[in-house]
Parts: structure tokens; sequence; C-alpha cells
């Protein structure tokens, strides 16, 4: 745990160094006004010294023993990562081939993922759902869904 | 004005979305794994589609139903469903073992509307007379309560007060992408038009507690098999016992208001110590632990004494106390409403709508309480297998639906990533939350108070409100540190014995 407690420190200080240096670029128009910057910069000013403070404190607690495969195992990191490249396929996909089947798709390879194997049971969920949420969504709240373009 | 405002909700539409909004915050509620908060997240799309009135009070409704809701898995399964059902398990699942389950439900059930009833009488009688005071601040006084809104986040920040004020501090930086409040100067929008209106509010509440939720599930496999058997017996609490356990549920449903109208706090907090309360005063102290009703009573009356509690500085001042209202929030916004003392001029029907609808909220989950409590221990043998699809998919529904734009479903998984990865590692995600509301408040009514001071920074000192509100923030920053020591060397003495999911947020 020490290990990601200093990166996440690290990543923090480099966040707020990041942040203030595009803030000198903000333009202050006067009237007695602090300008754009003022807060911006402020609080890249407190990311630091907390991040800083973090890193210190990090260091100096004896509590922190857990490793970080303990924090993060390679299976759970494996599920969460098919998740999120299942995601990121079905929004590329839903603007090809539309709402309508990109998410059926989606929920079928979803739920096969998790280990649901009754054919009719994927079927009816993933149809099932895809239907009730268009009409909703489309029909009663009139969302434009994209239709796809092939 | 309260009966304008229940006949202005005396609609069979109306009536039935709130009958809804209690039936799924008790079912969320129920199932370890589910939060309240993240059902108000996903249900602010549907809001597009009703009155703000009925929006709202839905949101409020599900926030109803999840405090009783997390008593059934306390009480059958030694699992509290919400951490505000955490105290409720120490004498409810010990008489549920007695075979006393249906006496263990409808009593909590029975207090949880008694405490909902209270606080909502206190928010209909004390948030007019709080708006009407709020109403003469100006910017300095709005920018000084903004602060001390903030320094809420130093005790909802869990383990670590630092790692809790750094997440605030990627929720101010957040709140900066888009145009500045004042001057409208494009801030690191790094030259995309998409990013000049800032990165929008719904689909990163949606990311941060719906996609985040489902990807820890994702991970922890050991609950993907989970299937659980429930039998319950339906014997009722008595009206007897009922008139005996009254003075208690009263007692604990005032302190659950008070504490729920201090921001920062939370239903977990009322819960115990309406617990402590009701085992120091009782004249069988010795009972509690071992399955007594007041034991069950006085926790859940004490967390629905929080659902009005909150709601008072949420309407009257604009600062969301907890992460639910922080998200109920967004359904204001939605209806380009601002919470705040001039919704109590500019929209009374709102205002008078809700308070109705809370108290109609409250009925309905008494009566579904006591009516379903065997049709409800079905509830957790559901298969979360098939239900978490279908909540991601409603997640990219919520946040595609906001601006129909697939960017902001993109913004929804990213959050969702970052939600993830902060819940692994004991990073709160709440203090983003409300640093991207309170953040441009604070900056915006700062630099119009230094404005209207010709560029003086001297109302914060000479204007007394404002430097009330900052020495209560300071205070709290500061009493929120000492308890966070306090706790962690009681920790290091006594682990505690009550299981609870440390995922939900309430």
């Amino acid at each position: 745990m020490r290990i990601i407690q200093y990166g996440f420190g690290v990543m923090m200080i480099m966040l707020a160094i990041f942040a203030a240096i595009l803030s000198r670029d903000f333009v202050n128009m006067g009237g007695g006004d602090i300008g754009p910057a003022a807060f911006p910069v402020g609080v890249s000013v407190l990311t630091i010294f907390l991040s800083l403070l973090l890193i210190y404190s990090s260091w100096k607690d004896p509590a922190l023993v857990s490793r970080v495969r303990e924090v993060f195992t390679a299976y759970g990191l494996s599920r969460v990562g098919k998740t999120i490249l299942l995601l990121i396929l079905y929004f590329i996909l839903m603007a090809y081939l539309g709402f309508l089947v990109s998410t059926a798709l989606f929920l079928i390879g979803f739920l096969w993922q998790t280990g649901v194997r009754k054919w009719a049971t994927i079927l009816l969920v993933s149809l099932g759902t895809t239907g009730v949420l268009y009409y909703v969504f489309y029909f009663l709240f009139n969302v434009q869904f994209p239709t796809g373009t092939l | 004005m309260l009966l304008d405002g229940f006949l202005s909700v005396m609609d069979w539409q109306y009536l039935l979305i709130v009958f809804l909004g209690v039936v799924l915050g008790y079912v969320v509620g129920a199932l370890p794994g589910l939060t309240a908060t993240m059902t108000i997240a996903l249900l602010l799309p549907f809001s597009f589609g009703m009155t703000p009135v009925a929006s709202i009070s839905m949101m409020c409704a599900v926030f109803v139903g999840a405090m009783n809701g997390g008593t059934l898995s306390a009480c059958l399964f030694q699992i509290p469903g919400t951490p505000a059902a955490a105290a409720t398990v120490l004498d409810g699942y010990p008489l549920a073992q007695k075979g006393e389950v249906g006496k263990a439900i409808s009593s909590a059930t029975v207090a949880s509307f008694v405490g909902g009833m209270v606080s909502t009488i206190a928010l209909i009688l004390f948030s007019p007379i709080l708006a009407k005071v709020a109403l003469k601040f100006s910017a300095a006084e709005f920018f000084a309560l903004a602060v001390f809104g903030l320094s809420i986040i130093a005790s909802i920040a869990g383990k670590s007060i630092l790692k809790g004020l750094l997440a605030a501090c990627i929720g101010f930086f957040v709140a900066m992408v888009g145009m500045d409040p004042i001057t409208a100067f494009p801030r690191y929008t790094l030259g995309t038009t998409q990013l000049m209106n800032g990165l929008a509010f719904i689909p990163a509440l949606i990311g941060l507690f719906g996609i985040s939720e489902i990807l820890v599930y994702m991970d922890k496999s050991y609950q993907v098999t989970q299937k659980i058997k429930t039998d319950i017996q339906t014997k009722l609490i008595t009206w007897k016992e009922t008139k005996g356990l009254m003075g208690i549920m009263l007692r604990s449903s005032v302190i659950g208001t008070l504490i729920g109208a201090i921001p920062g706090t939370g239903s977990d907090i009322a819960a115990f110590i309406s617990y402590n309360e009701a085992k120091r005063t009782s004249k069988n102290p010795e009972k509690f632990g071992t399955g007594c009703l007041e034991g069950v009573v006085a926790p859940e009356a004490g967390n629905n004494g929080v659902t009005g509690g909150t709601m008072i500085p949420l309407l009257t001042l604009g600062i969301p106390g907890d992460a639910a209202a922080a998200v109920m929030l967004g359904a204001f916004l939605i209806h380009g409403l601002q919470p705040g003392p001039k919704l109590f001029v500019e929209n009374t029907d709102l205002i008078y709508g809700l308070f109705a609808g809370l108290i109609i909220a409250n009925i309905f989950m008494l009566i579904q309480g006591l009516s379903f409590i065997r049709m409800y221990a079905k509830i957790l043998e559901l298969d979360t297998k098939i239900l978490m699809p279908i909540i991601l998919v409603l997640t990219v529904v919520g946040a595609y639906s906001i601006n129909n734009t697939l960017f902001d479903v993109f913004v929804a998984l990213f959050f969702g990533i970052i939600g993830y990865f902060f819940n692994k590692v004991e990073i709160p995600v709440s203090p983003i939350v409300l640093a991207m509301i309170l953040g441009p408040m604070a900056e915006e009514n700062l630099r119009r108070a230094v404005i209207l001071n010709n560029g003086s920074f001297s109302f914060l000192y000479d204007r007394p409100i404002t430097v009330a509100f900052l020495l209560l923030a300071v205070l709290s920053v500061f009493s929120s540190v000492w308890s966070k020591k306090k706790e962690r060397a009681k920790t290091i003495q006594a682990p505690p014995d009550v299981p609870q999911d440390t995922r939900k947020t309430s």
C-alpha cells in the first residue's frame, strides 16, 4: 500500500504542476478581479503540499504493510480489464452499428464473461433489456440514440 | 402552503413514481453491494421525463426506502445492506435467530416511519426560517458557506483525511475545466469545443457511483456465485409493543434529524449514537445485544431521521450534507434549479410539493414494508450476475442521454475507472463530487466579493457571519482530525466485530 500512496502523491504533484503551468496563460481582465488563474494556482499549491504530506506520512506509517498484489489481484484486474475493454468496444460499435445491435451484443458478451451459460437466459436478458431501455428512453424521453453508420 | 403542496402532487402518476421509488430504494438497500447513492445517480436521466417535483421526490423516496431496506439483510444474515443498518445488526440479528424475524423487520419499519416523519416535520418547520436568514447573505457569506461545506470533506474522507483532501483537489481541477465563472475565460479546454462547457457533472456522477461499483463487483469474484435462500416468519410487532417503544423511537428520531442536519455526518453515525443513547438510558441495558426490540428501533428511527435532516442544508443553503444529497443536487441542476435560499422564494410550489412527497414516501414505506415482508426476503435471492450487466447498460444510457453524445459516455467510463482504483486504494470518491459542486461556488463568490470590495479581502474578517462560517469550517476540520485520531487509537486496541460492506456510501 505504501508504494501505491507514493505513486498517488507523485501523480497528484504532476497534475498540480501541469495545471499551474497551463494557468500562466489565463488572462486577468482587471477591474478588481483576482483573475481566472488565482484559484487554479491556489489549488495547485494546496495539492502539492498535501501530496508531499501524504508521501511523508506514508513513509512514516508502520501500518502500511499490505503489498500491491494483495490490493490488486491478477484475477480481479483481468476481469475488470475485460469489462473495460468490452465497454470501449461497445461504445465504438455503437457509433457503427447503432444502439440496438451494439447493446444486445454487449450484454451477450458481458453475461458470457460473468459465467452465464444458459442461452435462453442470455437472450432473454440481452434482448429484453435492450428493448425496454430503447422503448423508455427513445419513445418516452425522446433520447436520440445513435443509429449507426453501417 | 403544505396543503397546496399535497394538492399539487395528488395524481396517480406522481403517487406511482413515489411508490416505485420507495420499492426500488428498499430493494437496493436490501442488497449488499448496491447503494442508494448509485441508484439515485442512475435515476438522474429519468428526471428529463418528469416534473421537478416528481423527479426529486422519487429520489427522496429511494433514499427513504434504502434506509429501511438495509435492515432486511442485517436481520437475516448479519450483513448490513447499508452502513446505516450496521447498528441494527447488533439486536436485529439475535432477534431473528430467536425466530422473531417478522417482529425484527416490522419493528424496524415502524421505527423508520417514525424517524422519517419526525425529520420531515423538522424540515417543514425549520428550513423556511433558515432560508429566510440565508436570503440576506451576500457573496462573502456564500464564499464562507462554501468553505464550511468543503470542510466536511474531512469528516467524510474515510480512514485518511489527507487522501480525502487530495480527492477534493481532483474535484476542484475537474470543476475548473471550461469557461471561468466570472469572465468566461476558457480554462483547461485543451483547445476543444467539447470542453468549453466543462466536464458534464451527471456523467461524472454516474461513473463515480455507478460504473465504479460494477467494476469493484467484477473484481470481487467471490460474490459472483453468491446465492442465498431465504424463508422468514411474518409475526409482526403488536400495537402494544409499538406504544411501549414510542419514547425511544421519538428520541432517536430527534437525534437522527439533528445529526442529519449537520453536513458531513451521516445515517450510520446517527444510528450508532441513537443505539448508544437508548442503551445508556435503558433500565435494562444488559438486554442490548441479545435481541431486544429497543436495540432494533433506536438505530432505525435514528437513521431514517437523517432523511429529512440532510435535506435542510441542501435546500436552504445549497450544501449537500453527504454523497446521496450531492447526487440529489444533480436532479435540481437537470431542471435548471439551484438549491439555496432563493428556492424558497422563487419555487415555493416545488418546495412544498417536495415536503408532501417526503411525507407520502414515508407512508408508502410503512405500508409496503409491513405488507410485503415475505416477498422482500426473496429479493436477496436475486442473481447479481444478471443484475450487474443491466445496471451497466443503464449507466451507459444514462450518461448518453444527458446531451445525446458519446463523449459523455467516455467521461462516465473515465470517472468509473477512477472510482474503481480509488476504491481499491481506499481513497473516498465523495470529496470529488463535493468539490465539483462547492469549488465553483467558492471561487465565484470569492471573486465577486473581492470585486465588490474593490480588490480588498477585508470581508474575510469584518463580516460577522462570514467569520462565523470560516471559524466553523476550521472547527469542523480540527474536530474531524481529532476524532479520526481517537478512532484509530480505538481500532488498534479492539478491531470491530460487526461485518460491514465498506463499499457503500449510503
